[in-house]
């Protein structure tokens, strides 16, 4: 398997603070790949210096084994960003931004930009100042599809999208990834938009990469155990309370939840040996997933009610 | 298109078994006859919504137990009856899920031949739902 981006203990700053943190990754080729992490976790800082936008400060990013920093013009010509965030020229109308966008990529594919206008339902005559926050999403996607790009890089793409578009903006982005040219990554704190569509991710937190992988590893990391405990058994309350590699434990009725990122199986054993019945070694969703990883180091918000 | 097929990232049965097991539904109830063309790996990968490869792994096990056949240039299809492979140790698993039934109805008051009237009951309704079918 090759590899579409990595970085080698990349870091970044900005006026002293640390956006990210000696990072390395491996992004697989023509895969999609998520990039997960709360506000501010550093995934647009991420993406922007993959396509060259910024410089780091230490370490390197290479896209399809090319140093960015030093072939960055060469490179974009096969690489993409879409961002809610990236600038458009306002009195440019749609159709004009097409004919620019073409000018500018040597491998623009015309036909590709007319069947996308007319499936994505963009007015051709309206000014890019006048389209809703929706259709600008989609104007940018269709820029970005109709260079052919090798690598696409999606930050919060869904962002202002109805669900009939949406679903139609992921269609596009699972076909483009499918069509075995393009590698897709994919930023979001939608772990909705994630769940489904990846093959691998990873998962930040204040700049640094806190777990990755593709998604069979992250699921066989990490696993719920779920008892029955009806009877006295040999373990006390405390010793429950206090099991090694438990990340968590959850009591409802007489069902007991442990959430573990270490030998699942030897802590079912344990309980079964103890005299618990119906135990049972359970997938979480990613949702769980990401709480789990996300307390570990540290960041949980409780729910707080308000008088 | 394929409104049997629901594939929800919550459960905690992995993805391509969700797809497996709505597929093997479909055929065992009649929704699905031998030699039907299933969609293609892309197509259903495009109206679930879903990583390619995650469709893909689904295919390769529904081919692996003898439901589906991959016609080479003509598509997927529902296959022709053909027992898989695993058979026995798959009909020694069937064993053991009767059994957990019967922990169940022990527990529940429920006698020898009750149980057969349940078992009973639940094939005939099943065999009307097969016969209203499409």
């Amino acid at each position: 398997m090759t590899t579409a981006v990595e970085t080698v203990h990349l870091s970044k700053s900005f006026a002293g603070t640390a956006a990210l943190r000696d990072i390395s990754l491996a992004i697989p080729s023509q895969s999609i790949y998520g990039v997960v992490g709360a506000n501010g976790a550093g995934k647009s800082t991420l993406l922007r210096t993959v396509i060259g936008l910024y410089r780091p400060d230490a370490g390197d990013v290479r896209v399809f084994g090319t140093s960015v920093p030093a072939e960055a013009a060469a490179l974009r010509q096969r690489i993409q960003y879409v961002s809610p965030d990236s600038a458009l020229p306002g009195s440019f109308r749609v159709d004009e931004m097409i004919r620019f966008t073409r000018m500018v990529y040597d491998r623009f594919d015309a036909d590709r930009a007319l069947r996308l206008l007319k499936a994505l339902e963009l007015p051709a005559d309206r000014r890019i100042r006048a389209l809703s926050l929706g259709m600008t999403m989609q104007l940018r996607l269709l820029l970005a599809l109709s260079t052919r790009p090798e690598l696409l890089l999606l930050d919060e793409p869904t962002t202002g999208l109805d669900p009939v578009v949406r679903r139609q903006f992921l269609q596009l982005i699972l076909q483009e990834a499918s069509s075995g040219h393009t590698t897709v990554v994919l930023a979001t704190h939608h772990l909705a938009d994630v769940e489904r569509l990846v093959d691998g991710m990873a998962i930040f937190y204040a700049g640094r990469v806190v777990r990755q992988g593709m998604m069979e590893e992250l699921q066989r990391g990490i696993k719920r155990v779920q008892a029955l405990i009806d009877k006295p058994i040999s373990l006390s309350e405390q010793e429950l309370n206090q099991l090694p590699d438990v990340l968590s434990h959850d009591q409802v009725g007489r069902v007991h939840t442990f959430v573990t990122d270490k030998n699942p199986e030897a802590l079912a054993a344990k309980l079964t040996a103890a005299g618990a019945s119906f135990v049972e070694v359970v997938n979480v969703d990613l949702d769980e997933l990401f709480t789990h990883v996300m307390r570990k180091e540290g960041y949980a918000r409780d729910g707080i009610l308000l008088s | 298109m394929y409104p049997w097929l629901r594939v929800d990232p919550k459960l905690p049965v992995a993805m391509y078994q969700q797809i497996v097991d709505g597929i093997k539904e479909s055929v065992a109830k009649g929704l699905l006859r031998a030699g039907d063309k299933l969609p293609s790996v892309r197509e259903l990968s495009m109206t679930l919504t879903l990583n390619h490869n995650t469709v893909a792994k689904a295919y390769q096990e529904l081919e692996r137990e003898r439901v589906i056949e991959v016609v080479r240039g003509r598509g997927t299809f529902v296959g022709e009856g053909v027992l898989p492979p695993d058979r026995e140790e798959r009909l020694r698993e069937l064993r053991g899920a009767l059994e957990r039934l019967l922990v169940e109805a022990h527990h529940l008051q429920v006698g020898e031949a009750e149980f057969l009237a349940l078992v009973h009951d639940v094939l005939v309704s099943w065999r009307r739902q097969k016969e209203v079918g499409p």
